[in-house]
């Protein structure tokens, strides 16, 4: 096998295992963090709630602060190790793209692709509607 | 009206009380506005992770950075309650850093303010309203934040499928 396709092989087996493990982190957490919203809800009123719903970050830390008075200690275990997974995914995730995209061709054209889409698709929405000046892609 | 007490619940004020509250919101903050700019994504939004549509708070942080460049028009475009945002996050911070008679004191201010007034229940009706809209298309979407970890996910499955005949 070619250095570039052995890299290609290693690339698609760790992007199927990235896939498994993170969407069983993204339904894990979303479980955790409706536990919380419906402790949350209830506990603190809608106010509070709303602001846990908008603002998840909120929501963990307060599911932290009341973990022992409600039960919610082991909820909040498995969300935080969700979160650090999601982290160490997300560096695994990014390595074996920069990998791939280094040394494989069908990679880098598709990733092209996918690009000119988002690109293509942008332009749609700032032709219905005025975009703001352009701005460094954050999050949120 | 007490069916409907929880739902004009005044919540700022008791959120201001809450000074570990406000000092983890804090410390969180600096802690991904630090990790945004190496450009690591430390917090993922399951909500735009699960249906891939913008959160209620999706332009906030660009809005933010617009406003401490003091262009509204685009902080408003990107976002039209982050000046409302900047506010609440002076009252965290205020909830935070002051000696605890002042915090108690603007809490207790807050509070009736909010009861007499029950703008901050507007302000989360407005909120929710607007994201509906913003979904439904009817405002402009800001994109979602760098490549998703789906969507790189995505396009290495793509890429593998294209190897594979």
């Amino acid at each position: 096998m070619e250095p570039s396709s052995q890299t290609a092989a290693a690339a698609g087996i760790l992007g199927i295992v990235v896939l498994v493990a993170f969407a069983a982190i993204v339904i894990i957490s979303l479980v955790c963090w409706i536990k919380v919203l419906i402790a949350l809800f209830k506990k603190e009123g809608a106010g509070l709630g709303i602001l846990g719903l908008l603002c998840s970050i909120y929501a963990f830390i307060w599911g932290w602060m009341k973990s022992a008075e409600l039960g919610l200690k082991k909820t909040m275990i498995w969300w935080t190790i969700c979160i650090v997974g999601s982290v160490v995914l997300w560096f695994v995730a990014v390595a074996g793209a920069m990998g791939v995209a280094a040394s494989d061709p069908a990679f880098q054209k598709e990733f092209q692709k996918a690009l000119e889409e988002g690109q293509k698709k942008a332009r749609e929405q700032q032709e219905e509607a005025p975009a703001p000046a352009e701005q460094p892609a954050n999050q949120n | 009206m007490r069916s409907i007490e929880p739902l004009i619940r005044p919540w700022l004020g008791p959120l201001i009380l809450q000074r570990a509250m406000c000092r983890a919101l804090l410390a969180v903050v600096v802690i991904l506005t630090i990790g945004l700019w190496q450009g690591w994504k430390l917090w993922n939004c399951t909500f735009a992770d699960v249906t891939g549509l913008p959160c209620p708070g999706c332009g906030l942080t660009r809005a933010g950075s617009a406003l401490l460049r003091g262009d509204w028009q685009s902080a408003v475009q990107f976002h039209p309650f982050s000046p409302l945002f900047a506010i609440l996050g002076l009252f965290v911070a205020a909830g935070a850093l002051l000696p605890l008679a002042w915090v108690r004191q603007l809490a207790a201010r807050v509070t009736l303010f909010e009861r007499k007034t029950l703008l901050t229940t507007v302000f989360w009706v407005g909120l929710l309203c607007f994201s509906l809209l913003r979904i439904l298309g009817f405002w402009y979407q800001p994109p979602l934040s760098g490549p998703s970890t789906f969507r790189l996910i995505r396009a290495a499955a793509a890429a593998d499928n294209v190897r594979q005949p």
